[in-house]
């Protein structure tokens, strides 16, 4: 036993420490560009951006989620049943909120209360599945997170319309998060450059703020414009420039979109996106080949007819994409936390 | 309990600390959105006759303002007023949800405390001082300027109140008599003895 503790523990320190300039080049380029073009024409990239990578990222997001899902769930069952249900009944919701408030069956105040309710729920709903992780190893004690999750909860009730927006700010980042944990599983020899590219995000963005926090409002002279204004942000802070609340979203989804579409394909998905064989509900002898291969192909229909949605009604379907990506933003979550 | 962690609590409860004190900063000025500009005189006029205080505002200068009044400022003042109504029951819910944070937090604290890693003296008595700095400086920040400094009188005219600034109740009415801002103030309780 001693042994093969020692050989584990040799191989362990053998490891190469692989500092990976190419990977970290490439990254940090790939932000300062992004950067330094999205200060200039953050509308126009706004756009371009979603147009192009909205549907894609979604598609290799349920690829991803697709081979990180067992088939059997066996001591997990409460956390996925959890977790999958939650995703349901809170896209259900913020659905049916969005269509209220489009119709005006809510006033103001009514609407507010219930995005501070779904907000709650949201809250509360990460809170038990990161409780149910915890209790599978007696090691963790994750009882804390009831604590800070009722302290956000209340800060949800006090700006509940503040809290919403800082949710739009907080998804990309969590994308990051996902690829931290995947390159410990996989490429654990890059993670050192990756967190080094982490430390210089704030440093960009910081650059990005000083050069756009001057600048003057973007001309939201149309609905398009406005509406991207204001799911920036730009009708609650309004002492921000519009031009750096845009800008600074653009960038974190460009950020989002990248590492789904370059580097979790990189280092995540272990094959092509169309090839099932890696996915243990396509190969295992239990699974479900066909239903994964017709998800799958049902997902690439979706892409192609929100192009072709985009190119028709740019701005409503915009809205409604927003809207029912609810699903894939709170789908991350139960899947993040099985990764932690 | 990982030290990362216990580095984070503490560095939290530091920047609640110093929440108070940031609030009492002034805003930095904004060059973007400048609000409606108009300038003109204005006279403070104390009427020992008057029952109330009184701002009256030149018809003329409350349209010229209305008129600068779109666009960013309307947004503006929308929003402001969007966020400064907090309702009942946010307050309510707030409360609650913040009570139990406090309690989970205690029961949780006091649970770690049983584990090999516990809070370090150290640690527990700095937290304490920044606890006891947080409310100090709340209490500080939100101590009440002196009662000559709040109600507009005519007593606000005194250098007593130059420090601190006034504040109080004032009807505001538009008058087509006046080509200034007029503030009438009546006169305060303690002259009675001073002039009498």
């Amino acid at each position: 036993m001693q042994q093969i503790a020692g050989q584990i523990s040799l191989a362990r320190g053998a490891r190469p420490k692989v500092f990976a300039p190419r990977f970290g080049v490439a990254c940090l380029g790939f932000c300062l560009l992004a950067a330094l073009l999205i200060s200039w024409q953050p509308l126009q990239l706004s756009i371009v951006t979603i147009f192009l990578f909205a549907g894609p990222h979604n598609l290799v997001e349920f690829r991803y989620f697709l081979a990180r899902m067992p088939v059997r769930w066996g001591r997990s069952r409460c956390f996925y049943t959890v977790g999958l249900g939650g995703v349901a009944l809170l896209t259900a919701t913020y659905a049916l909120l969005y269509a209220l408030g489009q119709s005006w069956y809510l006033n103001e105040t009514a609407w507010t209360l219930c995005i501070a309710g779904w907000n709650t729920a949201l809250v509360l709903w990460l809170c038990v599945l990161v409780h149910l992780r915890g209790r599978q190893t007696k090691r963790r004690d994750w009882s804390w997170v009831f604590a800070v999750g009722f302290a956000l909860c209340a800060g949800a009730w006090v700006a509940p319309v503040l809290f919403s927006l800082a949710l739009v700010y907080l998804h990309p980042l969590v994308a990051l998060w996902f690829l931290d944990r995947q390159l410990k599983r996989t490429r654990p020899e890059w993670r050192k450059t990756y967190h080094l590219c982490l430390a210089a995000l704030p440093l960009i963005l910081a650059l990005m703020w000083t050069q756009a926090a001057s600048a003057p409002n973007l001309a939201a002279d149309d609905a398009l414009s406005w509406r991207i204004a204001q799911h920036a942000g730009a009708g609650l802070l309004t002492n921000v420039s519009s031009h750096l609340l845009v800008a600074t979203h653009v960038f974190l989804e460009t950020i989002h979109y990248g590492v789904w579409l370059v580097l979790m394909p990189l280092v995540g998905l272990g094959a092509r996106l169309w090839q099932t064989d890696r996915i243990p509900l396509a190969s295992r002898r239990t699974g479900w080949p066909r239903i994964v291969r017709a998800a799958l192909v049902l997902g690439v229909l979706l892409v192609l007819a929100l192009w072709l949605s985009f190119a028709v009604n740019y701005t409503t379907t915009r809205d409604l994409y927003f809207t029912f990506a609810m699903a894939h933003v709170l789908a991350e979550a139960p899947f993040l936390i099985r990764l932690l | 309990m990982k030290s990362w962690i216990k580095g984070c609590t503490l560095a939290a409860l530091f920047l609640a600390a110093l929440m108070p004190a940031r609030a009492d900063v002034a805003r930095p000025k904004d060059e973007r959105n400048k609000p409606a500009n108009v300038t003109i005189t204005m006279r403070i006029e104390p009427n020992y006759k008057a029952t109330e205080a009184k701002l009256l505002i030149p018809r003329s200068m409350w349209e010229e303002m209305r008129a600068q009044l779109d666009g960013n400022d309307a947004q503006a003042a929308s929003a402001s007023a969007r966020f400064s109504s907090l309702g009942g029951v946010q307050t309510v819910m707030a409360g609650i949800f913040l009570s139990l944070a406090f309690a989970f937090a205690g029961v949780w604290f006091v649970r770690s405390r049983k584990g090999p890693n516990k809070l370090t003296p150290a640690a527990m008595a700095l937290a304490l001082m920044i606890l006891c700095g947080a409310g100090a400086g709340i209490a500080y920040a939100n101590a009440g300027p002196p009662s000559v400094a709040r109600s507009l009188t005519s007593n606000i005219l005194v250098p007593g109140a130059l420090p601190y600034g006034v504040y109080g109740k004032v009807k505001v009415e538009l008058t087509d008599e006046e080509s200034q801002i007029v503030l009438v103030l009546p006169k305060g309780k303690d002259n009675n003895s001073n002039n009498e």
